[in-house]
């Protein structure tokens, strides 16, 4: 299938402007992002950089019924108002919707300042959030679609630039978030990833195919009540688990899954590759900084051979 | 004794008693707003016409009584005040009949209610207004001024914030900490408009907010109060914010409290 790249930041927007035309309640939100969107100007606003207030202003809007989608980057509005986040959205289960945009080191040589490697963790402390981590532009748009009709707070983790899309062709139908989508099947190990190493594991699998390695790729789009009851499924058919992920692997979906493994007294082996839990203080690519961190495609495929 | 005075003593023991009996509460917080929140109830949010934020949330007693005293809150729920499985706890939560709203972390209050102005804007409801409580402690806080910004910068007239100016936050007074009237004067330059009174005047609340209905700005209504207002010994004293008092304080407190 040929290839095709696109802008999750870029397409969010547009879905945004299609929601909102669709959901006649619905306000976007952003942070000194007022080039993001253009249209129902009526129901935009741009708070300037305060992410404090973005997030306290959103809450008003739902306590007054009206659902919001804010977008800002990741590493600001994570960090920056997790105690509107924790206080103002979880407590009362409001319907506010967070686009986190450059999350991971996608942002690379802009610094440590703008990655985003703790997000997840921090968020999993709260109760009623729902975390979209989506595979692609695809995944992002659809993730922010199911957002609108949820109630409660939601993030949706995306990252910047031009990304492989995986939910095209025969996987578009795969995608749900109700569940892990299982996007290839293999019987030796099984990996569970999410955001742009979906597609990075799915070229991982094809070399290792012919090495007679099978690789079961599991995407965990989103992090949830759902993912415990079914990931322990998905775990206790394979020998050997690999979790695979771009935020800090002792506090993302790796920790997640050594609880499991171990509330459920699992013997098999998991292995866990992320970021570590340092910050990133050199220049670089995002790809040339994923590789740094074992998190490339040939570095993933060494990981593998390594642990088999 | 006019009904307000008569009804706010009632309210002031009610607050020492319930604080007294849950070993918990601040206290003086509740007894510096107490005659502001009576005002806005009776007058401005009986009848659901407009929207309240407590934002110094410590103040919950006082917000508590209010509510009880105007029928939102039952007696029977007023009386577990800190009791095991109790929605009223010493912080205000929206799980309480009336609120709207969790708050006891500062400062979040205020852009909470710039958001509700801003969902009356849209949904295009003209005259509702959105009152938000804060203490002179939260203009410390660095969101305040993010939602003051936002909210001068776009004229929001519907929004109006009583400012509880009792010139004392939890370990000092103000002055030895972060001095107020600096800040009070620049929120002017941002947009808003600025009135003063005595938060402890019934007559001049009602009669300053009705003053300012019809401003095409947001209002500021900076408070003049006293933290502890009637008890003397609490009265415009640091020490009280956190203190419960003993049984022989509270018998002198609840003597001074009789009609």
């Amino acid at each position: 299938m040929k290839l095709v790249a696109k802008n999750s930041r870029i397409e969010c927007g547009k879905t945004i402007e299609k929601l909102m035309g669709i959901h006649r309640e619905l306000v976007h939100i952003t942070t000194d992002g007022n080039d993001y969107t253009h249209k129902h100007r009526d129901r935009h606003f741009d708070v300037g950089i305060a992410e404090g207030n973005l997030i306290g202003i959103a809450a008003g809007l739902a306590i007054k019924k009206l659902p919001v989608i804010i977008n800002g980057i990741t590493s600001f509005i994570i960090t920056n108002a997790f105690m509107q986040i924790r206080d103002d959205l979880c407590f009362s289960n409001l319907k506010v919707i967070m686009l986190g945009i450059g999350s991971g080191i996608s942002y690379a040589s802009l610094g440590f300042t703008h990655h985003s490697f703790e997000d997840i963790g921090l968020l999993s402390n709260l109760p009623n959030i729902k975390m979209y981590l989506p595979a692609d532009a695809i995944a992002a748009k659809k993730a922010l679609t199911d957002a609108v009709l949820r109630d409660g707070p939601s993030y949706v983790r995306i990252r910047t630039g031009n990304e492989p899309v995986v939910y095209q062709g025969t996987h578009a139908k795969k995608l749900n978030f109700s569940k892990p989508t299982v996007v290839s099947e293999g019987k030796d190990v099984i990996v569970f990833t999410y955001g742009t190493h979906v597609f990075k594991m799915l070229k991982v699998k094809n070399r290792l195919k012919s090495r007679g390695v099978e690789i079961k790729v599991v995407d965990v789009n989103s992090i949830d009540v759902y993912p415990r009851k079914l990931l322990l499924e998905e775990i206790t058919s394979h020998k050997k688990s690999f979790v695979i992920e771009e935020h800090c692997v002792e506090t993302g979906l790796g920790s997640l899954m050594a609880n499991l493994f171990i509330e459920n007294n699992i013997k098999t082996q998991l292995v866990k590759i992320g970021l570590p839990k340092e910050f990133c203080k050199i220049a670089g690519s995002a790809e040339e900084l994923l590789s740094r961190y074992n998190l490339g495609i040939n570095e993933i495929e060494k990981m593998i051979i390594k642990n088999l | 004794m006019n009904q307000s005075r008569a009804d706010l003593i009632k309210l002031r023991r009610r607050i020492v008693t319930m604080c007294y009996r849950a070993k918990m509460g601040h206290i003086s917080s509740a007894l510096s707003c107490v005659d502001v929140l009576y005002v806005l109830y009776k007058n401005f949010l009986n009848k659901n016409h407009n929207d309240f934020i407590l934002s110094k949330g410590h103040a919950a007693p006082g917000l508590y009584v209010v509510l009880n005293h105007f029928k939102h809150l039952k007696d029977a729920e007023l009386d577990k005040f800190g009791t095991l499985g109790s929605a009223l706890t010493s912080h205000p939560t929206c799980l309480v009949p009336g609120i709207q709203f969790a708050s006891g972390a500062l400062g979040l209050g205020l852009s909470v209610g710039v958001g509700m102005s801003l969902a009356n804007k849209i949904k295009g409801i003209k005259n509702r207004k959105t009152f938000i409580l804060i203490g002179d402690g939260e203009l410390n806080e660095g969101s305040v001024w993010e939602s003051l910004i936002f909210a001068g910068n776009n004229s929001m007239k519907n929004l109006i914030v009583v400012l509880d100016k009792n010139n004392i936050q939890a370990s000092d007074y103000s002055k030895n900490i972060i001095k107020t009237d600096p800040l009070i004067k620049s929120i002017k330059k941002l947009g808003w408009n600025t009135v003063f009174t005595d938060g402890h005047d019934t007559e001049k609340i009602l009669t300053t907010i009705n003053s300012v209905f019809n401003s095409q700005k947001p209002t500021l209504i900076i408070t003049n109060t006293i933290k502890g207002k009637g008890v003397s010994f609490m009265e415009n004293d640091p020490a009280w914010h956190h203190r419960n008092p003993t049984e022989e304080e509270f018998n002198l407190a609840i003597k001074e409290l009789t009609l």
